[in-house]
Parts: structure tokens; sequence; C-alpha cells
């Protein structure tokens, strides 16, 4: 945590990727950034030179007169010295401008880089992966944290800086070169110094601060409140956030002590230098050596040439450029892990005859004992399929197994025979419509909770190549999805129909219960059977479901699933009971195989739970 | 608010003050010392030259340290002020008994706003000083051009629309940020759906990459178009007001000039007039900003508030006399209580008088929209009734401090937080005094069934969950669950321990399994304690084994009685339900 020689160094190096970074994405802007720039800091030398030029002719006019050709350059100075002005105002209202768009575009650009990097892989291991989940994790909570478009601020007011330091200097050479030689080394190397020290001063860098902000987020964020309250916990994480902050900024202000000595010296060094500058300037002007017009643009030119160790704006570029790395490096995990640019066999049309799993073999990064240690398991398409598990872990990890969502680390599995590693993963995404057990609720209009089942079809109503005239037609497909899934009374309720945002969050937004929620994100899956999907998962589809909304569902399970190879995972009877074909997964591995009925007969594992739980529904009802 | 700040560090305060308008200082005498040099050579005045250069030379290499300084006097202190106030809001978020901040939408939006402008708030003390030099450069700047020629205070005049349209600049940038939330929240909703975990299967199994890509683009584009259209007005008033101070500027040195031709002042005057005529723009455009930090820091004042009002509010019928009795004779009593959800259109619950004995289990059923969970959100303090009221033993549940209540109260939720501790603390923070006690720890592990998660837990009670910190484990969903119960069963004797719906993700075997242990354990604590369970679920196998169920409806209590009672009822809800289910097993 100690900041380390090596840690300032990765900082400049941060610094440098961010520039670049910021080169490569809007050459021409950051161009624009600093011609602006360079605008800003030449007009206030010019506008020294004029006064200068201004105190030198004034003793001729006070002598000739203002009629006279001293006179008349005197109003020209004047003249100029209100464009160079009004010139300096109009170019800071640009700089501004242009200044505050960019570091928005720039935010912008390098959110999507992350967003499309972590997109790109396919699969699930930049989450499940610690390593990975860790390195996915700084990158995304870190740019979004820190707007990368501080960078952009910093640089503005750097670069005007430095323009205006090194415009001073040329004042100062035009009168006396040794000196502006001599100081513009010293100012640089003090610059150097004192920054470095802000670098160091920066109370971003460190991780430990992540848990200090966790913890806040924990004290404010509407997911814990409940349990917050319920056990008391308030003043406990406010108390384990001070302890971690104070951590964190105690060593980061003993580091912030270093380097004094250094600095007084420094402070010295440019006191003696100015000091005699202007002294044998001033010795030089009583000697008549050296005129007044050019005293006055020396001491004006050694002034400014402070700017060019000033540190405003470096916090900006230190903040800006912190997350850099992190993306950079984020994008180069991606770009190494294989499979991001699948190119495989088309996968439409499957399966026509069965999928396979053949002695697959799973387990979690970090977990000692597999999920899966040689699964054998057929799934004969056009049939309906369920899966009971007896001990927790295993059933969504076999959905994750079969949409390529994770891979098998031994053994494989085929659809009509083809490895599915062999398959464009997009291609046979577009085969399987799933409902996880934790479904997303996207807080975007129904419409798009319901269509995203079958995006190419059925969402991205504002894309350019959106045809309007299918309007009528994705609008009656999506209501169709919603009726089979029992969704259609939920969106009869809502009060802007399907553009009704499903988020109280939002204008006009609706918050939906956890049974509407279910109902909802099964409609998802049905839209994406309507857009040709021919496997059909569902996790727990009733888990949030009433006792009517799940007595109906059963109802409508054969209409469903008709047609389609279906895969239910439940521990409710009522649901399972309907397939052609249930599997009993222990530990593992499959331990009891056949339709509710065989198994019931077989007197196995399945039969005593379901004999069990049936004897806890004996009773008359009274009628 | 100034207070907070102040507090932070008065040290640094006031060596942030002093080093401030020392700096204000040394750059108003600079042009001064200017004069003073020309005027002395222009009189071959030796003493006064060299006087004059020593102290130019000397207040370059002092603006430097100064300003060196002065900043890092300030990043200390806006860090601490600024830390200072995260604790203040966690603390007034803390303080609100209820989730009434959580669940109004105008109280979030207040709580997500102040979260983003903790740093304003960290410039309160800064900005005051800020201001402060401003007023002494204004002024000394004023005595050395009076010193000129009266008629030169003048010239700030002309730096007051400036000024006084900062406010109107200032408004601007508001109406921006709240012009742009809306589709900055559609853009972080896009944001958490590309890059987090929970969305992570669905993105990739429905193929949404693109289409959530080019929504961002098209939110940020929206986003640019609102900022840039009011930014470029304000810079276009910002410009024009500028425009007005030039006239003035310039007016001055003509009159300067015009007073040196006429004899009536020295070069070094009219050089005077310049520069510090040309430093006043810079003082009014920090006076300025200023003016603009100091209104945002009063915006994210009256934020905080209007949140420790609300805590306030919540908190005003706690009588620090009513006690929670260390054992529940009688119950818990809910007289004709009603409640309405913030913008609700209808009641959630309607005039609901419900007894829950003392000793009892108590299951309540319903279909989705009942109003089972704001029910047990009511008995949990974590809402107030609309009307009526609730009772413990007799006293009213509204005049109890709720941490008095909530310490005698444990509860599970289906929609349980995950708490990325280590999986000890997990559990442990169920009853933060025993958070250490390895006994009671696994004691309520075993309670919850979820012994089998310590055991798959690679360091035991210190393995750190949540993939994303060092050495963080994941946990399935079903796993966290456990947990969840595990911490409800921290507290060994409660009085009242609320179940709702913590089960559903497990199968129905275990539920049942548990149930019958807890059921077991309540019967032995109800002589110690009178402990109430209450118990929310859709499975009647385990709802059969309640004392009393309540049936609701619509948010009414509509059949009242037990398993045997509420079958026997000829037409009733619940046996209507309860067929419905059993009829699965036939």
């Amino acid at each position: 945590m100690r900041p380390q020689p090596s840690e300032t160094l990765h900082r400049g190096a941060a610094r440098r990727a961010a520039l670049g970074v910021l080169i490569r994405a809007y050459p021409i802007r950051t161009l624009l950034l600093a011609l602006l720039a360079a605008l800003a800091g030449l007009l206030p030398s010019g506008f020294a030179v004029l006064v200068a030029k201004l105190v030198g002719v004034l003793a001729e006019v006070v002598d000739a007169g203002l009629g006279s050709a001293a006179g008349e350059r005197m109003v020209s100075i004047l003249v100029l010295i209100g464009v160079v002005l009004v010139g300096l105002e109009a170019v800071r209202a640009l700089q501004s401008l242009h200044a505050t768009d960019l570091y928005r575009r720039f935010d912008e650009h390098l959110l999507a880089r992350v967003m499309s990097s972590t997109m790109r892989v396919p699969d699930l291991r930049l989450f499940e992966d610690p390593v990975l989940a860790a390195q996915t994790d700084r990158a995304v909570a870190r740019v979004a944290r820190y707007g990368p478009g501080e960078l952009i601020s910093g640089l503005s007011v750097r670069w005007t800086n430095t323009a205006q330091g090194l415009a001073a200097t040329a004042l100062v050479a035009s009168v006396w070169p040794m000196a502006a030689l001599v100081l513009l080394v010293l100012w640089l190397v003090a610059g150097r110094h004192l920054r470095a020290d802000i670098y160091r001063a920066n109370p971003f860098w460190s991780d430990p601060l992540r848990r200090a902000s966790y913890l806040k987020r924990l004290s404010l964020m509407p997911e814990w409140a409940k349990e917050l309250r319920i056990f008391g916990l308030s003043s406990w994480l406010i108390d384990r956030f001070r302890a971690e902050w104070q951590n964190v900024m105690t060593q980061l202000w003993r580091s912030r002590q270093v380097g004094y000595r250094t600095t007084t010296v420094l402070g010295v060094l440019v006191l003696a230098a100015n000091l005699l500058v202007v002294a044998l300037a001033a010795r030089a002007a009583l000697d008549g050596d050296l005129g007044i017009e050019a005293l006055t643009i020396l001491v004006q030119g050694l002034a400014a040439m402070a700017l060019l160790a000033s540190q405003d704006g470096d916090i900006w570029i230190e903040n800006g450029a912190i997350p850099i790395p992190d993306v950079l490096a984020h994008e180069r995990t991606v770009g190494g892990i294989e499979g991001t640019s699948s190119a495989g066999r088309p996968a439409t049309g499957l399966p026509s005859r069965a999928i396979t799993f053949e002695g697959v073999r799973f387990s979690y990064p970090g977990r000692d004992q597999p999920v899966y240690d040689g699964l054998d398991l057929t799934i004969e398409a056009g049939r309906s399929l369920a899966i009971v598990g007896l001990n927790g872990a295993g059933k969504t990890t076999l959905i994750k197994l079969l949409t390529g969502l994770t891979r098998p680390q031994a053994g494989r599995i085929l659809v009509d025979g083809l490895d599915l590693r062999e398959l464009d993963l997009v291609s046979w995404r577009r085969q399987v419509a799933a409902i996880f057990q934790d479904f997303v609720r996207y807080q975007l209009p129904a419409r798009d909770n319901i269509g995203f089942g079958g995006i190419e079809s059925l969402s991205g109503t504002r894309t350019a190549s959106y045809d309007t005239r299918r309007a009528p037609d994705v609008e009656r497909r999506i209501r169709e999805a919603a009726r089979r899934a029992g969704a259609d009374e939920i969106l009869d309720r809502l009060p802007l129909g399907l553009d009704t945002v499903l988020s109280r969050r939002h204008d006009g937004g609706v918050d939906l219960s956890g049974g509407e929620w279910q109902r909802i994100a099964l409609a998802r899956a049905m839209a994406a059977v309507d857009a040709g999907a021919r496997v059909l998962v569902l996790d727990e589809p009733t888990a949030h479901l009433d006792v009517r909304a799940e007595a109906d569902l059963y109802d409508r399970f054969l209409d469903l699933t008709s047609g389609l190879t279906a895969i239910v995972i439940s521990h409710r009877f009522s649901t399972v009971r309907r397939a052609d074909r249930i599997v009993v997964l222990d530990a593992g591995r499959i331990v009891e195989d056949g339709s509710h009925e065989e198994l019931v007969a077989a007197g196995g594992r399945y039969a005593r739970l379901f004999r069990q739980q049936a004897s806890r529904y004996d009773g008359e009802v009274a009628r | 608010m100034l207070g907070v700040a102040w507090a932070a560090d008065r040290w640094r305060s006031i060596l942030a003050f002093g080093i401030f308008t020392a700096e204000a200082l040394v750059t108003v005498s600079f042009a001064w010392w200017l004069k003073v040099l020309l005027d002395g050579l222009a009189g071959r005045e030796v003493a006064t030259t060299a006087v004059a250069a020593v102290v130019l030379g000397g207040s370059i290499a002092a603006g430097m340290l100064l300003d060196y300084s002065g900043s890092r006097v300030r990043m200390a202190l806006v860090d601490r002020a600024h830390h200072l106030i995260e604790c203040r809001l966690c603390e007034a978020v803390g303080r609100t008994p209820t989730l009434e901040i959580h669940e109004t939408p105008a109280h979030l939006t207040q709580l997500e706003l102040l979260d983003g402008e903790g740093w304003e708030f960290g410039e309160a003390i800064p900005s005051l000083i800020r201001l402060t030099n401003v007023t002494v450069q204004v002024v000394s700047t004023a005595v050395l051009l009076a010193s000129v020629h009266p008629l030169l205070l003048a010239l700030p005049l002309f730096g007051l629309p400036l000024l006084v349209l900062s406010r109107h600049t200032n408004g601007l940038f508001n109406r921006g940020n709240e012009l742009a939330a809306a589709p900055s929240r559609r853009a972080l909703d896009l944001w958490d759906l590309a890059t987090k975990a929970p969305a992570a299967k669905e993105v990739r199994l429905f193929r949404l990459g693109e289409e959530l890509l080019r929504r961002f683009h098209s939110e940020h584009r929206t986003i640019r178009g609102i900022h840039v259209r009011l930014h470029a007005r304000g810079e276009a008033i910002g410009f024009a007001a500028r425009l007005v101070f030039l006239v003035g500027y310039f007016g001055s040195i003509a009159f300067a000039v015009n007073l040196a031709v006429d004899g009536e002042a020295s070069v070094g005057d009219v050089l005077l007039t310049a520069v510090l005529a040309g430093q006043v723009l810079g003082m009014i455009g920090n006076s300025a900003e200023i003016v603009q930090w100091t209104l945002r820091t009063l915006t994210a004042a009256s934020r905080y508030v209007y949140l420790d009002q609300v805590a306030e509010r919540s908190r005003r019928k706690i009588n620090a006399a009513a006690t929670v009795p260390v054992r529940l004779t009688k119950g818990i009593s809910l007289e004709r209580v009603s409640y309405r959800y913030p913008l609700g259109r209808g009641d959630a619950l309607h005039d609901v008088d419900l007894t829950l004995p003392a000793g009892s289990t108590v299951a309540i059923v319903g279909e989705n929209g009942a109003g089972k969970t704001t029910l047990v959100k009511l008995l949990a303090g974590l809402y107030h009734p609309t009307s009526g009221r609730i009772t413990i033993d007799g006293t009213d549940l509204a005049t109890i401090d709720p941490e008095r209540w909530r310490s005698r109260v444990s509860a599970a939720f289906q929609d349980h937080a995950r708490w990325e501790f280590r999986l000890g603390e997990v559990v442990g923070i169920g009853d933060i005094a025993s958070i250490d006690d390895e006994a009671t720890l696994v004691g309520a592990l075993d309670r919850a069934g979820a012994y089998d998660v310590l055991e798959a837990a690679p360091s035991g009670l210190r393995t750190q969950l949540g993939p994303s910190w060092p050495d963080g484990v994941d946990l399935s969903g079903g796993q966290w669950q456990k947990l969840a119960i595990g911490r409800a069963m921290m507290r060994t004797s409660p009085l009242l321990l609320l179940l709702d719906e913590p089960t559903a993700a497990l199968d129905a075997e275990t539920e049942h399994r548990l149930f019958e242990r807890w059921t077991t354990a309540a019967a032995r604590l109800r002589e110690a304690t009178g402990a109430v369970t209450v118990l929310v679920s859709h499975r009647f196998s385990t709802v059969r084994m309640a004392d009393l169920i309540v049936v609701l409806h619509h948010g009414r209590v509509v059949e009242l009685g037990t398993h045997a009672d509420l079958l026997a009822r000829p037409n009733g809800r619940y046996a209507e339900l309860f067929e419905l289910q059993a009829r699965s097993y036939r």
C-alpha cells in the first residue's frame, strides 16, 4: 500500500497511456484542444508586450503630445490591446465549450470500450474466475467512478499554463537570453518535483479505498436497507467505513510528507535566481543600458514563467488517467481469450435428434468439489425433460454448460452429434430460449423486457434498419408471447402499454411484483421461441408464483412446450410430473431416470420424496 | 453545513486561510511594486529601485511556494470534509428507522444526487476562503487604483453584470443536470447490464451486446446535446458580460494614458492601471466561479438537510420511556392498521385487525400482491402504518425506540441482501454482539441448515465471499440464501422472528424440515420469551404446521384460523388454494 517508486513510475505510464488513448480516439479534437490552449497561453504574452510598448511609447507621447507620430502609434497599440483582450475572452469561451464536450465524449468512449470488451467474452469467466473477476471489477468500478473525462479538463489547463509559461520564457529571452535559459531549467525542475508530490498525494490510487466505498454503499443503497435496519448495522458499518478510510488516508498523508528538503532547496534557488535577474536588470536600467520597455517585458515575463511549475489541473489529469491502464489491461485479457471471435458452424435447425452430455466434468474455480464429474445425459429433441436436483448446486450449471456460458473441463456436449465447441455460439444461442432462476428485471419498457428474447426480430426499435411497416407485426408477436406466458393481463394494466418502463425509478414507470416479473420473464422465453428457438429451458419457473399462478402454468405446460425440446428444472413435483421424462440429479450424477409413473413405481428417492410431500396434502377439503 | 467542514479540520482551515490571503496580497502588490520600480527608475532613485527589484524577485518565488502549500492544504481539507459529510449522510440514512428514503422516488433522488455531490461539500471551506481572498484582492486593488485617480474606482462596476449573471449561468448548469438526469440514469442501467454479473448470462444468451451499446451511445448523445446547448448559452452570456467589462477596462487604460499625457500621472501609474485592471477581470471571474461553487454547496447542503429532516420526522413519535418487554405475555396486535405506499393508488393493507398471540407460530398466505410482505415490514417497524397502530403487549410500536425493538426481532427474506464480507461476518451481523463467537455462529448455521456452506468454504468462517475481492469465493443463489437464514438464526431469544419466504429457493423437503426444527425451537422459547414466529410461504405443506393461519386478499384479512378450521370452511379461499396445490400430488 505504501507508494513505491515503481508506483510513481506506473502512474507516469498511466498518464502517457491515457494521452495515447485520447489521441487515437479523437485526433482532430485533441489537436483543437491543444490549439485553443496554445492560443489561450500566447495571448497574455501578447498583452504583456503591448503594455510594455505602451509604457515605452508613453514617455515619448508625454513629450511630443497626442497628435504626434508617437501618439498615433500609441493609439494603434491601444486598439491592439483591445483586440487581444477580446480575442482572449473568445478563445477562453471556446476552450471551455470544447473541453467540456470532449470531456463527455472521452468518458463515453471509455465506458463503451469496457462494455464492449466485457460483452465480447461469450462465456462467464470474467465473472466467475476469481483472478479475472477481480480484474474486470477493477476496470469496471474505476472507469465508472473516476470519470476519465477529467483528463481533458486537466490537459486543457496544463497545456494553457505551459504555453503561457513558454511564451513568457520567450519574452524574457528577447531581453536576456541567458536568464531565460537558466530560469527555464529551474522552473521545469521545480515543476517536476512539485508534481511528483501530487501524484503521491492523490487519494485514489489505493485499492483499500474500494473497500471503504463498498461499506458506504452498504450503508446507503436500498438493496441492504431492510437488513441494515433489522439487524441494527448502521453504526457498525459507519465505524468500519471510518476505520478503512482512516487507514488509507493515514498512509497517504505519511507518504505525502516527503521531499520537503528538495522543495526548500528549489524554493531558495528560484528565489535567488529571480532576485538576481531583477536586480541586475534594474541596475542595467539605472545605468541606461536597458530601456523601460524591455524592463517591463522582462519583469512580466519572469512572473508568468512561474506557470511552468503550476500544478493546476494536474490532479484532474491524474484522476482521469487512473482507470486507463485497467481498461487497457482488461482489453488485453479479453483479446487473449479464445473464442471471442467465434466463427463456427451455424446451428440453425438444431437439434433435430438429441443433445448429449458425454463424461462432462466441471468445477468452479476455487472450489475443491466438482459440480459434475463424468455426467452422461442424453436429451431427446422434441420431448420434455425435467431435472430434479437433490443437493442444491449444479442445476443452473447444467444450463450454463448447455448454452456455452461455461465450458466443461473434461468431456463434451454434442448437439446432433456436433461438438458445441465447433458450433457458432451466437447461432446456437438463437436456438435456445432459457429463463434462469435469477432472470433479469430490465429497467426498460415492457416491450424490451419481452422483445429481448428475440432481439433480431422483435426489438431494436430505434435502429436505422428498423422497418416501420413491421411495427404492427412486432407488436402482435410480443403480445402473443405474453399471452402464452400468462402475462397478457399484466400488459393490459400498464398505463402506457408496451412502452411502460418496468421500474419506478423512471418517470411514468411501474413496479411489478415478483410473480409478475416471473411471467414477464417467461414471456421473454416465449418471444425467443417465436423468433425461432427450438430448445426451451425453464429454471425454477414458478419460484415466485403464487398458488393460483403456479397451477395456471402447469395447465398450460403442454401448450408451452409442444414441438420443442423442453428442459425444466424444478423441485416442485407439480411442475416436474408433467414432463415426458424425469432425471434425478444427486452430487453431480444422475441417480434416477424415467417418467413420473415409472419413478413412483420404482420406489426410489423420487418416489419417497413425492410420497412424503403428497402425504402433507392429505386431508379432506370441505365442498 | 459550514460547521461540518470546519469541524473536519480547524487547524488546516486556519492555515489555508492564512496561505490564501498571503497569496492574494502577493498578487496584488506585484503590480504596485512594478509601478514603484518604474517610478524609481524615472526619478533615478537607487534605493527605491533596489527595494522594488528585490521585492519583485521575491514575490515570484513566494507565489510559487504559497500556491504549492495552499493547494496541498486545500486537498487535505477537501478529503476530510468530504469524508465527514459521507459519514453524516450514512448516519442520517441509518437513523431513519423506516424504508421511506429508499422507497420514495423523491427522497431517493436526493440521496443519489447528494452521494454524487460529496466533493462539492468538501469545497465549502475552500470556497469560503477564496471568497474572503477575492474581497481582499478587490479592496486592495481598489485602493491602488484610487491612488492613481478616484474615478478609476468605477472600473469594478463594469464587472457587475458578470457577477449578477453568474447566478443565471449556474441555473443553466443545474438545469442541464436535471434534464440529463433521466437519460443518465438510463445510460447507467445499460452500463450495469453490460458490465455486471447479474445480467451477464442473459446478455450473452439473448445476444443483447450490440443493442445495449447502441442505446448507450444514443443516451449519451442526448446527454451531450442537452449540456452543449445550455453550456453554449451560458458561455455566450458570460462572453457578453466580459465584453462589458472590457469596455470599462479599456476606458480605464485610455483614461490613465490621458492623465499621463496631461502630466497628472506617471508612466508607472499607467502600467499599474493596465496590470491591475487586467487582474480585476480575473478576480471577477473568480468570484463568479466562487458564487457558483457556493450555490452548489448550498444545493448539496439543502439535500442533506432534507434527508436529515426525513430521518427526524420518522422518529418523531419515539418516546424514550417506552420499553420492550423482556417476555411477551399477550402478544402483538394490529389495530385497524392500513398502509399505503408512497405514490400508491390504493391501500396495500386496509383496516387490518389482528392479534398474534404470544408464543404462537403464525403463517400468512395469500396470492401475489395480497399484502403479505407489507404486513411483515410493518411488524418489523420498517414501515409506519398510514393509519391505525401496532402494539407490543399493549405498547404502541411507534413509540418504542426502533433500535430497542429490533434488538429483539430477527428476520429472513426471500430477497435477502448479499453482504460481501467474511463468511463468519455474513452470518454474525445477525447479532453484532456475537459476531466473533464461533460457537454461536456455527449454531446459527446449523439451525439454518447451512452447515454445508461452511464445510465447502475453503477457509471456513474466515472465507471472504464475493469473487471480486482478493481470494473471494462466489456462492450459488441457494447458498447465499442459506446464509441469510443463518443470519436470522443468530439472535437466540427474539420476541419476533419474521420468515418471509426465505426458503422459496430450497426444495420442499428441506423447507419442511427446517420449519419443523424452528417450530420445535419456538415451542421451547415459548415459555421463556413468549416469542412469535411469523412465516410467509406458498407451500401449504409448511403452512399447515402453524398455530394460526392468516389469509390475506387484496390487503384485507379474509380468513383466520388453524389449518383444520380453514379446510372445514365451505367454499373457503384457503381450502381452494390448498386444493389447487394438493392436486399435483394426486
